[in-house]
C-alpha cells in the first residue's frame, strides 16, 4: 500500500491522512483495505468527470463513517462491565465535563477584559453545550455503573440512601453546568 | 425462516449478494454491488468496511487466506451466511409472490400507488 499511496495524488495522501480520525482499533483492522479500496475507485475513474464522482463519493462516506464507527465505540465502551473501565470512565467523564466549565470561565473572563469577541463567545457557547451532553452521557453511564458496584456491596437497607444520593449528586451537577451555561449566555 | 427475523440492512444483503458468486475483495465487492442493483446501491469504502466488520462479527462472511504481495483482504460466505442469505431471499421472494398476486386477482396497479 505504501507504494501506492507515495505514487497518489497529494489529495489522496490527504484522504489517507484523514483516514486516521477513525478509532485506532478500526485503523488498525481496515484503514490499509480501504485505501486500497479507493485506490481502486480512483484509477477506475477514466475522465475528470467520473474522477470528480469519485471524490465526491469518498467525501460523504468519510465524515459519516468516521462519526458512525466513534458512536460505536462509544457504545462498546459505556456498556462494558470490566471494573478498569469504570474507573477509565469516570476520569473521561470528568475530564469532559470540565472541559465547557473551563471555556465558559475563560472565555467569561477574557470578555471582562474585552479580549472576546462577540462571534468567539457564541463559538464557545455551542462547543460548551455540544460537550456537556456527551460528557452526561458518559457519566451517567459511569455513575449508573458505579452505583451498580456500590449498591451491591452494602447492606439492603444503607442501598436507598446511596442511590438517592447518587441522584442527587448527578441533579446538582446538571443543575451547576446549566447555570454556568445561561450565565454566560446571559453575559453575552 | 424465524418468524422475528430482522432484515438485513441493504448494503449488507447486497455484499452477501457479492459474495455468492465468489470470494472477493473490497472493491469487487462494491461493484458487483452496484451491478446487482442496477446502479441503485452505492457504497463508499468507509461504509463498505463499517458493513464488513459487522458482518465478521455476525459471522455472516469470514476472511480468506491468500498469499498476496498487496495484502488485500478477501471475503467469503459462511455457511451462517448462506442461510441467511437463503432466508432474505425467500423472504423477497414471498414478497414479490404476493405482489403479483394482487396485481393479477385484485387489479392492484403498482404503479399509481
Amino acid at each position: 500500500m505504501e507504494e501506492r499511496l507515495r505514487a497518489g495524488s497529494t489529495a489522496f495522501r490527504v484522504y489517507a491522512s484523514l483516514l486516521r480520525l477513525y478509532p485506532k482499533q478500526y485503523q488498525k483492522e481496515y484503514r490499509e483495505q480501504i485505501l486500497h479500496t479507493a485506490a481502486d475507485m480512483l484509477e477506475d475513474a477514466r475522465t475528470a468527470h467520473e474522477r470528480r464522482a469519485v471524490w465526491a463519493k469518498l467525501a460523504v462516506d468519510l465524515p459519516i463513517n468516521i462519526c458512525r464507527e466513534h458512536y460505536h465505540v462509544l457504545g462498546d465502551y459505556m456498556n462494558t462491565n470490566d471494573e478498569r473501565q469504570f474507573r477509565h470512565r469516570v476520569h473521561v467523564s470528568s475530564v469532559l465535563m470540565s472541559v465547557p466549565l473551563f471555556l465558559i470561565v475563560v472565555t467569561h473572563l477574557l470578555a471582562e477584559v474585552g479580549l472576546v469577541h462577540r462571534n468567539y463567545g457564541a463559538l464557545v457557547v455551542l462547543i460548551s453545550a455540544l460537550v456537556p451532553v456527551v460528557a452526561l452521557l458518559v457519566a451517567s453511564s459511569a455513575l449508573q455503573q458505579m452505583t451498580h458496584a456500590i449498591l451491591i456491596k452494602l447492606p439492603k437497607r444503607q442501598r436507598r440512601h446511596v442511590r438517592v444520593l447518587i441522584g442527587l449528586v448527578m441533579f446538582a451537577i446538571v443543575v451547576v453546568m446549566l447555570s454556568a451555561i445561561n450565565l454566560f449566555i446571559t453575559n453575552h | 425462516m424465524k418468524r422475528n427475523m430482522e432484515l438485513l440492512p441493504q448494503i449488507s444483503f447486497s455484499i452477501l449478494m457479492a459474495l455468492s458468486l465468489k470470494q472477493r475483495h473490497g472493491y469487487e465487492i462494491m461493484k458487483q454491488a452496484e451491478e446487482d442493483s442496477l446502479g441503485k446501491v452505492k457504497i463508499g469504502p468507509g461504509g463498505l468496511y463499517t458493513a464488513i466488520k459487522q458482518l465478521l462479527a455476525d459471522g455472516l462472511i469470514e476472511e480468506v487466506e491468500i498469499d498476496q504481495s498487496d495484502r488485500r483482504r478477501y471475503y467469503k460466505l459462511t455457511k451462517k451466511g448462506w442461510n441467511r442469505l437463503n432466508a432474505e431471499l425467500d423472504y423477497f421472494g414471498n414478497i414479490v409472490k404476493i405482489a403479483k398476486h394482487r396485481t393479477a386477482f385484485e387489479g392492484i396497479s403498482w404503479k399509481n400507488a
